[in-house]
């Protein structure tokens, strides 16, 4: 079988890891569906309300905090110009994400792809985990709310499916 | 100890959704599960562990089960499966 790998630094562009301001769920899918349009990759408002509206329904049939600390957010959308874009937000003071173990969400992955590329998608939610996973992010959490900590260990993370 | 294996055939595979309810189901068991794919193997009751097998559809998974439940653990398992994780298509 052939395998194909992923690298998370090939999707977590310039502009891409962001500080949380909201403590509010849906602000935050809004402000994460605006932040692809300020960075280039969605083109117009009718496209930043798309996306957030299939956020809030992809959420409605089950909260995606489904990590202790950790929650992933994602949407398979045609209103992107790109393959993939993974949006990371932190918060230090952490979101009610209405989470599997209810505990507040403090990194958010936002996972857009093209409706088409299933692989590709499934490939972004496994190099996620591996990530989480191997710097046991949420057992010291603290340490990962940081630009800086977060792109040192995202660009080197690379994960075979 | 049952081995089984199963293929998904629900159109999006093991996404996130899917992983959630399977490992919502498998936290039910008291037994060991282990689901391997590709020589990979995951814990069946760790969100993380699934969604790193990255399982599309059509792929075959092996379950094996392991402990006092294991049975009612695989049939419940493979219902889930055969239900499409209760999605459409």
């Amino acid at each position: 079988m052939v395998k194909s790998k992923i690298c998370l630094r090939e999707y977590v562009k310039e502009g891409c890891i962001f500080e949380i301001e909201d403590t509010d769920k849906n602000t935050l899918l809004k402000n994460m569906a605006l932040k692809l349009k300020e960075l280039g990759f969605i083109g117009d408002d009718k496209g930043v309300e798309s996306v957030y509206q299939k956020l809030v329904e992809r959420e409605k049939l089950g909260s995606t905090g489904i990590i202790k600390y950790i929650a992933i957010p994602h949407c398979k959308t045609d209103a992107i110009n790109t393959e993939m874009v993974i949006l990371v937000g932190y918060s230090k003071k952490g979101i009610d994400f209405q989470s599997h173990d209810g505990k507040p969400v403090h990194i958010v992955f936002g996972v857009f792809t093209k409706k088409s590329n299933v692989t590709l998608h499934l490939g972004a939610l496994a190099a996620i985990s591996r990530l989480i996973s191997k710097h046991s992010i949420f057992s010291r959490i603290e340490e990962f709310l940081s630009k800086e900590k977060l792109w040192e260990i995202i660009e080197e993370c690379e994960y075979e499916i | 100890m049952v081995e089984k294996k199963l293929v998904l055939k629900n159109k999006l595979g093991l996404h996130a959704r899917a992983a959630a309810k399977l490992v919502q189901l498998a936290e039910q068991f008291k037994s060991d599960i282990k689901i391997v794919k590709d020589n990979v193997e995951a814990d069946g009751k760790s969100i993380l562990g699934v969604l790193l097998l990255a399982a599309p559809v059509g792929s075959e998974l092996i379950f094996r089960v392991d402990g006092e439940d294991e049975q009612e653990a695989i049939s419940a398992i493979e219902q889930l499966i055969e239900d499409k994780f209760g999605e459409e298509e």
